[in-house]
């Protein structure tokens, strides 16, 4: 660990919402791969381009499966840095009350 | 008598099937370079994750380093699967060649059968005859037999062609199946596109210009372009000097990635930004265009039209979006035409500016049927519409702000067309450029600032043919190919400065003054209707102004109905002939 | 000679209200399919006045009556719609088209002088209130198509399927008192 470390939360929420772009792309393309038209190809092809289509869709699947990741964790990652930053807010403001009722 | 025996070959074998339909395979080719093309911005994105520097850390080199893991998948994937779309796209085009060889085998299978059976005619017929007429028969017999073993030669040699290729391409689509083997594929591929697009004259070098991008583009090789209508089709897609064939490549695999997103996320039913509905309409705006040309039929031959996206940017100008769309091919047609339209235009607005160019395509072929007709609506300026992101631009279409920005854009396009035609090849086109109201003024300011290639211009509905365009000739033609159409009762084309007032978008085209040649363009609805509705119904079928524009594009002038002008003395209002004349409808002939 | 505007104020705010009326309801037709069905009655209803007092003028029996919807331009990304509903006449004579332009005009159309058009083709055009009516006659005299036509419907880009718009433009024969 380094130790240091600087964030800018509003960025993480834009990259979350950029992996949710790429994931909806992903999903859109893996429907696009399902229904793709493989009946141009002869008999003794076309078999072997089902199987492509299907499997390639899968692969499709299995990156916007990573993305949706992505931009949940993005989120997550937003949060914590968020309620990090409420936590210590409100640790201090506790303080402070105390400090001014000792005063008194 | 003495018998004598001439052999006669069998016949020819009967010519194999040849299945297959290459529309679809490129149509599936066409499908995987899209899926290439999502995958190759996923894993730009994701290599890239922390170049805004705003995220810093160890949390972030995590971040940075899971991503980076997703982004060499992605590339791999988008890699190999351009490889197989290029697989795919020869296969489809050896298919065609195989499909071509076996229609002339079936011709020639079809004399030698017909020949053999002449032979076997006269062999049977001949009685009492010389040896002079012998020796004949036989050399007509080993001619076939002769013709029917190069023939059956020729033939086993196209089965043998179909097995090996089937087999190969069968080879290409399970060699990468399987995750595994993509990735195992994927060493050693490298993506050419980003260090092809550093090379000089280059779209987005210093110095590019229309003719230096050409130069770039035609030096490439088909791998090479592939490969940037792949991984950058934005780019492909709207540079003018790339050919409107590749252009409409790239910008379709473009339109179907904003589909795919977008309207995932509209069936999501997650709620979409104001900003993703507009880009949302204006994709599938063009896709309904494009959809509606495919349905479209050449009114001389019955064939199904093909339609070019030339211009393809949703979210230029704020928003408004920037797109074309050509109803034939305008790099190959003789008669070409480029219409611009005016003010409440956007790229919402290709739908209906398609309908009409359409209109126009159909009208210019029935014309002169021996000429083909490439017809454009260009919506690549920033006209004055409705809501713009940053409030009502309909405000600015008083001034000539607009029209100035498009003039230059339209000038970069139409020098596009010239330079990327091939002429050796295609012949010069007839090149008419259309522009209708605030696209008149648009036309006039690319004529008069900057020059532009056309042989004929047309001004419709003109509120002003532009600052600097005091007459006909100004445009940079001879008077009698500059036109003017304005129907008595668009109240747009009044508002062109004619004798002493006006908006100062410039003189009205259909002005005696002015010089151009005007034709009828009234309507038979004139006065039924709401009066806005004279002022969009230049390309209604069954129009003068349709019928007229037809024959200017086709070059067919001595058809044009003509009109008299109008007249703005300085002592008075402005006077229409043409209010006083009784409209015709002109049969365009054709079926809308 | 109708008088043009004649200060560039009021012209600036003429084209204002264009632009605003041009992307708003228009002055007759209701907005959307409603407005599709109201022109087509406009035009059927024109059809029915004018084609038996022709009919009967050139003495011909008409033959087919179909109606249709044309896509008749654009503004923005409003799609404006018209509606022709047509009769054909053939006869196995020269039709006399003055008598053609004799019925219109007793019928109160005030229709223009007989055109000379295109092809050897004749036309004449006359205006209703709410439609217009043209009458086309082929070079050889011996086909008459005659035409209601109205306009004015405005339908949103997008908001009809590819199918329905096929279905608009696909001429269908009307159930009509033409006799």
């Amino acid at each position: 660990m380094s130790g240091y470390w600087s964030v800018d939360p509003g960025a993480l929420i834009t990259a979350s919402y950029d992996w949710r772009d790429h994931a909806d792309t992903l999903e859109g393309l893996s429907r696009r791969l399902r229904s793709a038209d493989v009946s141009g190809f002869p008999p003794g092809v076309s078999g072997a381009a089902t199987t492509f289509r299907q499997q390639w869709a899968g692969m499709v699947d299995s990156l916007e499966a990573t993305s949706r990741d992505f931009e949940s964790r993005m989120l997550d990652a937003h949060a914590a840095y968020v309620d990090s930053d409420v936590r210590s807010q409100e640790a201090f403001q506790e303080w402070l009350l105390q400090m001014g009722e000792g005063e008194r | 008598m003495t018998t004598v025996t001439i052999a006669i070959p069998a016949d020819a074998v009967a010519v194999a099937e040849v299945p297959g339909d290459v529309a679809a395979l490129q149509g599936f080719a066409a499908d995987l370079l899209t899926v290439s093309s999502g995958l190759d911005d996923l894993a730009t994105f994701a290599g890239d994750v922390l170049s805004g520097d705003r995220w810093d850390g160890d949390a972030a080199e995590a971040y940075r380093r899971a991503a980076v893991g997703t982004a060499d998948a992605a590339d791999d994937r988008s890699l190999v699967l351009r490889k197989v779309a290029g697989q795919v796209e020869d296969y489809a085009t050896g298919l065609a060649d195989r499909q071509r060889r076996r229609t002339d085998l079936v011709e020639r299978r079809s004399t030698l059968v017909s020949g053999r059976q002449d032979l076997l005619a006269d062999v049977n017929a001949a009685v009492d005859v010389s040896d002079a007429e012998i020796d004949a028969l036989e050399q007509r017999a080993e001619q076939l037999r002769v013709s029917i073993a190069t023939f059956d030669q020729d033939h086993a040699t196209l089965v043998s062609d179909c097995q090996t290729a089937d087999e190969q391409m069968v080879q290409h689509l399970q060699a990468v199946d399987t995750a595994g083997e993509v990735t195992q594929s994927a060493v050693g591929l490298t993506d050419p596109a980003d260090a092809l697009l550093q090379r000089p004259g280059a779209p987005g070098t210093d110095g590019a210009t229309v003719q230096s991008v050409h130069d770039w583009w035609t030096s490439l090789d088909e791998a090479q372009q592939q490969a940037l209508i792949a991984a950058h089709p934005q780019i492909i897609g709207n540079t003018d000097g790339i050919p409107t064939a590749a252009r409409d490549e790239a910008n379709r695999i473009s339109l179907a990635l904003d589909l795919d997103r977008l309207e995932t996320r509209e069936d999501s039913g997650e709620p979409m930004s104001f900003a993703e509905r507009r880009h949302l309409e204006r994709a599938q705006a063009a896709q309904t265009a494009l959809d509606n040309v495919a349905a479209r039929e050449d009114p001389v031959t019955g064939e199904a039209l093909d339609g070019y996206l030339s211009l393809y940017d949703p979210t230029a100008f704020d928003g408004d979006g920037a797109v074309a769309v050509s109803v034939g091919n305008p790099d190959t047609a003789q008669n070409v035409s480029v219409s611009v339209p005016g003010m409440l235009n956007d790229g919402a607005s290709i739908e209906g500016g398609t309908e009409s160019v359409g209109n126009l395509y159909s009208t210019a072929r029935l014309a002169d049927p021996d000429q083909s007709v490439a017809s454009t609506m260009w919506i690549g300026y920033d006209a004055p519409s409705n809501f713009g992101l940053h409030g009502l631009d309909t405000l600015q279409v008083i001034d000539e702000g607009l029209a100035d920005a498009g003039g230059d854009r339209l000038a970069d396009f139409l020098d596009g067309m010239r330079t990327v035609r091939d002429e050796d090849a295609h012949g010069r086109a007839n090149l008419t450029v259309i522009g209708h109201s605030y696209g008149s003024t648009t036309v006039g300011n690319a004529a008069t600032d900057h020059g532009i290639p056309a042989d004929d211009v047309v001004l419709i509905g003109s509120p002003g043919a532009g600052h600097a365009a005091d007459h006909a000739t100004d445009l940079g033609l001879p008077a009698d190919q500059v036109w003017a159409g304005s129907a008595s009762e668009d109240a747009v084309s009044h508002l062109a400065r004619n004798g002493w007032v006006g908006t100062g978008l410039g003189l009205d085209p259909t002005d005696e003054d002015f010089g151009a040649q005007r034709f009828q363009a009234e309507n038979v609805q004139r006065g039924t209707h709401d009066w806005i509705w004279d002022h969009n119904q230049y390309y209604e079928p069954d129009t003068e102004s349709l019928y007229n524009m037809g024959q200017i594009v086709a070059g067919t002038h001595d058809q044009v109905l003509t009109a008299e002008h109008r007249h703005d003395p300085w002592y008075g209002p402005m006077q229409d002939p043409e209010e006083d004349r009784r409209p015709n409808e002109i049969p365009t002939g054709f079926e809308p | 000679m109708r008088r043009a505007p004649v200060a560039a104020a009021a012209m600036a705010l003429a084209l204002a209200g264009a632009l605003l009326a041009a992307c708003g309801s228009g002055s007759h037709v209701s907005d959307g399919r409603q407005g599709l069905e109201e022109i087509k009655t406009r035009a059927d209803r024109g059809l029915e006045q004018v084609a038996p007092a022709v009919g009967a003028a050139i003495e011909v029996e008409p033959q087919r009556a179909v109606g249709g919807y044309v896509q008749a331009g654009y503004s923005g990304s409003t799609l404006l719609y018209g509606y022709d509903a047509q009769v054909t006449f053939r006869a196995d004579r020269p039709i006399d088209f003055e008598k053609v332009r004799a019925a219109l005009t007793d019928l109160g159309l005030a229709p223009g002088a007989i055109a000379r058009l295109p092809q050897g083709r004749q036309g004449i055009t006359a205006t209703a209130d709410d439609h217009a009516v043209v009458a086309t006659l082929d070079a050889d005299r011996r086909r008459l198509v005659l035409k209601a036509k109205t306009s004015g419907a405005e339908v949103k880009s997008g908001s009809l399927s590819a199918e329905e718009r096929a279905n608009l433009r696909d001429p269908k024969p009307l159930s009509l008192d033409l006799d």
